[in-house]
């Protein structure tokens, strides 16, 4: 069985492995568990993938084996599709992406327009830029990991790199929804 | 400014605990530019993860692919060599068979003689004397015994010869049964019955 340590090691093998491994007796056990379909089953499992990659990489999970942590966001999820479906038959219409956020905080608002129109930035902006602000603001990296990584000479450089970029974000974003 | 911006920062990459938290929060709902600013950096973040996120869920979608044709392959691969494994231990049985070392066959070309239709026919005793007198079905049932036996058809014969010998004592029908034996290289069953005083006015073929 896999642990952190080997997925930090080779991320994209260990995850394959683990979904040839794990897939169908995931799968068994979310449609014993809960009332759903076996394609229903699947999406689960695919998006407990998802949230087993990301919470590795933002060190959320940083010991011990990835399959019985895996059960585990796989019940959450399945808990959580299970009370949607009773409430709103518009959940099973929902995208992946969204029921993975939805799960995550049923409170917090995602604006897909917004979001759109930002990334629609963030492709504009080019890889530098894009590539700080996903250490910053997504992948949560500390401030020496980015320096390191960027290979900035400081924080300050850091520090005015980050608002330079949030800045010409801003200016593109705006110029996009002129345009529209 | 500089200030709005390390808290907002502290804020959503959650590095700020309690009552600091609580704090930013109030401060939040309060001042309008710490809001604006707040949003945005906001947007940012989601839109970020929501990239991310979208990006990672595709490869992972993408593994099944990969999955499904690994799978096949190692099913195509696992019967191959299970083919491999099952020619080769046919090949093995076919080269190390034990040789045919059947004792009937050999009882048979020791005797295979006896069933040459000249010799056959000194066993046919029809004519001779049999032990019981018997009624007209019982007599229907002994023809076709006999005939079978003439006609050397011995596995047809030893069930009707058997009935003959055990229901009406019909000592003929016994040689024929033990002859017939021998002709199926049953070799054990013809020496008990041709070996035996009930037949001993009839030639043995065994001590031919």
């Amino acid at each position: 069985m896999s642990s952190v340590d080997d997925f930090k090691k080779n991320p994209e093998k260990e995850l394959q492995k683990l979904y040839s491994l794990a897939k169908q007796k995931c799968i068994t056990i979310l449609i014993k568990k809960f009332p759903i379909l076996a394609s229903d089953a699947e999406e689960i499992f695919q998006e407990g993938m998802t949230i087993l990659w990301e919470k590795i990489e933002k060190n959320e999970f940083t010991e011990g084996k990835l399959e019985p942590y895996l059960m585990g966001i796989m019940k959450n999820l399945g808990h959580t599709r299970n009370r949607q479906y009773k409430k709103d038959q518009n959940f099973k219409q929902k995208k992946s992406i969204d029921r993975i956020l939805y799960s995550e905080n049923p409170l917090t608002a995602y604006n897909e327009e917004r979001i759109s129109l930002v990334n629609q930035a963030l492709n504009k902006m080019g890889d530098p830029c894009k590539k700080l602000l996903d250490l910053y603001f997504n992948k949560q990296k500390s401030t020496e990991e980015i320096i390191k990584i960027m290979e900035y000479k400081n924080a300050n450089t850091l520090k005015s790199k980050k608002y330079k970029c949030i800045k010409r974000l801003q200016n593109l974003v705006k110029d996009i929804s002129n345009c529209k | 400014m500089d200030e709005y911006n390390e808290l907002i920062d502290a804020y959503l990459r959650d590095e700020l605990q309690g009552e600091q938290k609580i704090k930013f929060e109030e401060q939040l709902s309060k001042d309008e530019e710490l809001n604006r600013q707040f949003q945005v950096a906001l947007e940012i973040k989601q839109a970020l993860r929501y990239n991310d996120l979208s990006a990672k869920l595709e490869t992972i979608k993408a593994m099944d692919a990969v999955s499904s044709g690994a799978n096949q392959k190692k099913n195509r691969l696992y019967g191959l060599i299970l083919i491999c494994v099952l020619a080769l231990a046919a090949l093995l049985w076919y080269f190390n068979r034990p040789p045919v070392t059947d004792e009937s066959h050999k009882l048979n070309d020791n005797y295979a003689h006896l069933f040459e239709t000249e010799s056959f026919n000194s066993f046919i005793k029809h004519t001779t004397t049999r032990s019981n007198s018997s009624p007209a079905s019982f007599e229907d049932k002994q023809q076709k015994a006999y005939d079978l036996f003439s006609a050397q058809a011995f596995e047809y014969a030893i069930p009707l010869l058997t009935e003959l010998w055990e229901q009406h004592n019909d000592t003929l029908a016994y040689y024929y049964l033990g002859i017939s034996y021998l002709g199926e290289n049953k070799l054990s069953e013809a020496e008990k019955i041709l070996n035996s005083q009930v037949v001993a006015n009839y030639e043995n073929p065994l001590s031919q």
